[in-house]
């Protein structure tokens, strides 16, 4: 496998190659959206790590009329079943091997299609054959076999938009099994304030490599790569992302500038590399570039002396120092690793990158709030979370008043209440925070920055 | 003028070696701070200002937070602000939907005058581990492409 591939970058240009792929991704979001639609499928569960195969049955599913439903991979099958149960699922792409089938067409009768993505050391066998006996109405194909059975100019052209008509929505899954529904102008509100909440000057762009090393069925990571192909950047697609714990793997033969990641990944990163660098001369250059950071406001310079330390740092893509930008969020009402300012402080040291922390809930595609992507300030060392900072473009935040917290003349508190979406396209904090607050502010206390005091949010 | 005169010459008159040095050091400092002193990445009033209350709120409520790039007043930022080819560059755009990403992935980035500049980006399938698919991110699409 590995020479044919070698013979092709002998062969051609890279920017040809980009080019033939995106057509081609754009045939396989044509053909694999007809023969869903064929078939009869409408409700589409993609069951795929980060993969082309994801991005291209996400678009297809919005040109062609379908409704998407992301199911969290690498699952335990109890839960994947009852994942599609709830999100009444009838036609499921998934990645052979990573989906019994026997077991789900027995306790999940009402699946009709089956696409398995089949990976190219698996190509020889016969997957559209069916185990006699299983199955049964389920109709599978393979991927590969709906590409390769059309001709080579089938389906190049995307359809005609009809621009009265609005694709159907995507069904989400948060960690604590919650099904949220989010409308297509929830998604591009999301994706819009991901792209407008960062300086210009730091906005994504053609010549940025985007890189998600979290799973894509998460919203949040989902919205910041939409975000980046908006822009036009180069997006890579790791498989391992969002199942490997390290992000030094996860980020292994390329050279990201921007990545998405996970709190528990950085945090222990974070730990891994502390543990390394724990020697007295270290830590008094540590001690400078923090200073750099938090009294003076700017990215340390790499300089002789911490430059002796570079091969104890995480090595994060093929060309160190290209990372410029790491996002980072933290899922109200998961179970996800807190990350105090001070982790966020050192992070910025060892990966040579800005970092922006996000606040993320269910109900809201993107981030919620976000540290300004030059805010290094550390908090007082007692909070558990950093501060978050402001609401993103497409959200606005209020509050209401609680029997135990009052907005004062003095200080804003109370818990993120419920009406208020001035338009409906927009998912406003008040529409999402309800049931999930009072664990959520119970564990953490969000704490907004403004002018420099804190608004406690307490449910 | 005299006093003056013998006053200097006799400060100039103790200049000795440690003299050179000392003045030397302070100099050295000064060029250092001067040259090494970067303005900070954010003002800090910026940084700690950085939401937007509401002038008014309701009994009961607090005001409500934005960002300051969705100043209150305006609506906040629904969508992509697409622009489809003819309209007005001044207009605001559409919101659009996830089918306007790919159609921006497949035109490429414009200019602000509305014209194609030909940035594609590239999608790349990192397939396994360094050992197996070398260092090289050209070859990746190849998968694809073949």
């Amino acid at each position: 496998m590995s020479t044919i591939l070698v013979r092709c970058r002998a062969g051609m240009r890279s920017s040809h190659i980009s080019n033939l792929l995106i057509a081609d991704v754009t045939r396989q979001i044509n053909l694999i959206g007809q023969h869903i639609k064929q078939n009869g499928g409408e409700r589409v569960a993609i069951y795929l790590p980060n993969s082309i195969e994801f991005v291209a049955a996400l678009f297809a599913c919005a040109y062609y009329d379908l409704t998407t439903i992301l199911v969290p991979f690498d699952k335990p099958i109890e839960t994947i079943i009852d994942l599609l149960h709830k999100s009444r699922t009838d036609t499921v792409i998934a990645a052979v091997g990573s989906f019994p089938f026997d077991v789900i067409t027995k306790s999940y009768p009402s699946l009709q299609q089956l696409i398995w993505v089949v990976d190219e050391g698996s190509k020889h066998m016969d997957w559209n054959e069916v185990p006699t006996g299983t199955g049964g109405a389920v109709n599978v194909s393979t991927w590969q076999d709906i590409i390769s059975d059309h001709e080579p100019t089938a389906g190049t052209e995307l359809p005609a938009v009809d621009r009265n008509t609005e694709p159907k929505n995507i069904l989400a899954f948060w960690p604590s099994g919650e099904l949220v529904e989010f409308t297509p102008a929830n998604i591009v509100a999301g994706i819009g304030g991901q792209i407008t909440s960062v300086p210009t000057t730091q906005r994504i762009t053609h010549a940025d490599l985007f890189l998600p090393a979290d799973s894509l069925t998460t919203v949040y990571p989902l919205v910041l790569t939409l975000a980046a192909l908006y822009s036009n950047a180069s997006v890579a697609l790791n498989s391992v992302a969002g199942r490997s714990p390290d992000l030094v793997f996860a980020t292994q033969g390329i050279a990201p500038t921007i990545i998405v990641t996970s709190s528990s990944i950085l945090a222990r990163t974070h730990s891994e590399t502390a543990a390394k660098l724990n020697s007295s001369l270290y830590r008094l250059i540590h001690w400078f570039q923090t200073r750099s950071l938090v009294q003076h406001g700017v990215m340390p310079l790499a300089t002789v002396l911490s430059r002796l330390y570079d091969s104890l740092r995480p090595v994060i893509g093929t060309t160190p120092g290209k990372l410029r930008l790491v996002f980072v969020s933290e899922q109200v009402g998961a179970d996800s690793t807190p990350l105090s300012a001070e982790v966020l402080s050192d992070l910025r040291i060892y990966l040579g990158s800005r970092i922006i922390y996000a606040l993320t809930t269910a109900k809201v595609a993107g981030a919620v709030t976000q540290t300004g992507i030059y805010d290094y300030r550390v908090d007082d060392g007692t909070e558990k979370y950093s501060h978050f900072g402001v609401p993103v473009t497409s959200v606005e935040i209020n509050l209401r008043d609680t029997t135990e917290h009052k907005t004062s003349d003095q200080i804003s508190a109370g818990e993120v209440s419920e009406q208020s979406s001035k338009s409906d396209r927009l998912l406003t904090l008040r529409r999402s925070l309800p049931q999930d607050l009072p664990s959520w502010a119970a564990r953490q206390g969000l704490e907004l920055w403004e002018r420099s005091r804190r608004i406690i949010l307490w449910p | 003028m005299l006093k003056f005169d013998e006053a200097v010459t006799g400060l100039f008159g103790q200049w000795d070696i440690y003299t050179t040095l000392i003045a030397g050091l302070l100099i050295t400092v000064f060029a250092y701070q001067v040259i090494s002193s970067r303005d900070p990445d954010a003002h800090p009033m910026l940084l700690a200002r950085q939401a937007h209350a509401s002038p008014v709120r309701q009994e009961g409520e607090s005001p409500v937070f934005r960002s300051h790039s969705a100043p209150h007043g305006i609506p906040l930022n629904s969508g992509l602000n697409v622009k489809d080819p003819g309209d007005s560059k001044w207009s605001r755009g559409r919101d659009g939907d996830l089918r306007d990403v790919w159609r921006k992935v497949i035109t490429g980035g414009v200019d602000q005058e509305g014209k194609e500049t030909g940035e594609v980006g590239r999608i790349l399938t990192v397939l396994g581990t360094e050992n197996i698919i070398v260092h090289d991110l050209s070859k990746v699409p190849c998968r694809n492409a073949e």
